[in-house]
């Protein structure tokens, strides 16, 4: 008996604990993407400066950083960029996108947003980056603004159904 | 061949490879890469033109290769772009061509560049060695005039003869400012001269002429300025002043003949004595930079 209740309560806890991760997840999407959006700010303000390069901006932006992810981020781009090879930044944010972004905590449609940035017209002048910046800021704030909207209830719904599905698997089992 | 190296690294991926194909099959080093949107590549080795007809460039070569040559942030480049050109790593320059920007009636960059001009660096060490005998004339450095038409290497034997002037080369070693007002001296890429100028030698990159030459012999203390392609009134003006400072000056401009001191109005201005005590007519009667003449005017 006294087996029987420990192991319903270990399947309840850790249904419950399951239903907080799913919160805290969808916490850690919406603290990402707004990371993210802070540091497409700060090139916006780099480029509005025009005093350093991509390399020089994205180097500074790694160091700055107090996020691991945004780091290992810069870095990579900085690493690709110095490296002269003939390809185009869009093709390595893609990159940089597919290998730190997607599949942690952001799913595809927030790497896509994110990808946008990698195609910022390099061709045209500061003012031309710059606008095509903020429009994609703006997605990503609309889809911030959704994302929280919505926290509230979601994360009760993880908390309670994580509950839930653990007193109705110890019912199921009983 | 290292030249050439660097300077591919400034093209789109798929036009690598045939300039890299082409560059062993052409006679002469390549000089210029030209990219002209809808229109063929074309490489110029020596004075010869080696037309690719069957590689179109087309708007996506040439925004790629925008990318390279301004280090993806052009708008870190904006007062080069807005003079025309881009000074690469490696010393190269990119001429770069498209649509004005405005903003309050003043001209303040291109965009939508569709027309590039790759240019590779051609640093030829010991090129003045022919003249700097002549510079140094019994072991005096006068002010020197260069007189030379386009392309048959003024800025090139300027180079070496600031290097030799600044190592002190055959002789005592003096102190050179440079005022490289078009970076096609020194070619200074993130401040840094990218040709050898010597161990003595003050750059003054992008300065206008006669504003550099001021700020060098109030602050760098120099006992030659070196300055490339007079052309303005003003320009001769600075000139005349720093040699009435005891600095000595070596210039060029644009001539075939002594005959430009004459002719040229920024000199008949100055009266008949110009200041300039030799003066070097470079031509290309025997190949590019052949010492044509000299005429010491002491």
């Amino acid at each position: 008996m006294l087996l029987k209740c420990l192991a319903a309560v270990l399947i309840i806890g850790g249904s419950t604990v399951y239903g907080f991760m799913l919160n805290s997840i969808y916490l850690q999407r919406i603290e990402r993407l707004m990371v993210f959006r802070d540091t497409f700010s700060l090139i916006c303000g780099y480029i509005s400066y025009g005093n350093s390069g991509m390399v020089e901006l994205f180097r500074s932006i790694s160091r700055n950083t107090a996020y691991d992810y945004v780091k290992e981020f810069y870095n990579y781009m900085t690493t690709q960029l110095s490296k002269c090879d003939g390809r185009d930044m869009s093709q390595m944010w893609r990159q940089a996108v597919a290998m730190h972004c997607e599949g942690n905590f952001l799913n595809s449609g927030d790497c896509r947003l994110l990808e946008e940035i990698g195609d910022i017209p390099l061709y045209l002048d500061g003012e031309a980056q710059i606008k095509y910046i903020n429009g994609v800021i703006l997605k990503l704030n609309t889809r911030i603004e959704q994302l929280q909207s919505n926290q509230e209830q979601k994360g009760r719904i993880y908390k309670s159904i994580g509950f839930a599905a653990g007193v109705f698997l110890v019912l199921v089992l009983i | 061949m290292e030249k050439l190296k660097e300077i591919i690294t400034f093209l789109p991926e798929r036009l690598r490879g045939i300039v890299s194909d082409k560059s062993k099959r052409i006679d002469g080093e390549i000089t210029e890469i030209r990219l002209r949107v809808n229109c063929p590549l074309i490489i110029k080795a020596g004075c010869r033109e080696n037309v690719l007809s069957d590689t179109i460039i087309t708007i996506h070569d040439i925004r790629q290769c925008v990318q390279f040559i301004s280090d993806y942030s052009l708008f870190a480049r904006q007062e080069d772009v807005k003079n025309g050109f881009i000074t690469l790593r490696g010393g190269h320059r990119a001429g770069i061509a498209g649509q004005v920007v405005m903003d309050k009636g003043n001209i303040v960059s291109q965009k939508n560049i569709s027309f590039i001009n790759l240019r590779v660096a051609h640093e030829l060490i010991g090129c003045a060695d022919k003249v700097m005998d002549f510079v140094l004339k019994d072991n005096k450095l006068k002010n020197t005039l260069i007189i030379s038409p386009p392309g048959c290497g003024k800025t090139t034997i300027l180079r070496d003869i600031i290097r030799q002037l600044s190592m002190g080369t055959g002789g005592k070693p003096y102190s050179v400012g440079v005022v490289d007002e078009r970076s096609e001296i020194a070619a200074c890429y993130e401040g840094v001269p990218q040709n050898d100028m010597g161990i003595r030698t003050d750059v003054l990159d992008q300065w206008t002429k006669p504003e550099g030459m001021m700020v060098l012999l109030r602050s760098m203390a120099p006992d030659v300025i070196a300055v490339d392609e007079l052309g303005s009134l003003e320009d001769m003006r600075a000139v005349r002043h720093m040699m009435s400072c005891g600095c000595a000056v070596i210039a060029t401009i644009h001539g075939d003949s002594p005959q430009v001191l004459k002719e040229n109005e920024i000199f008949s201005e100055l009266g008949r004595d110009n200041g300039f005590k030799r003066l070097i007519v470079l031509g290309k009667s025997k190949g590019i930079g052949t010492v044509e003449e000299v005429v010491d005017c002491c």
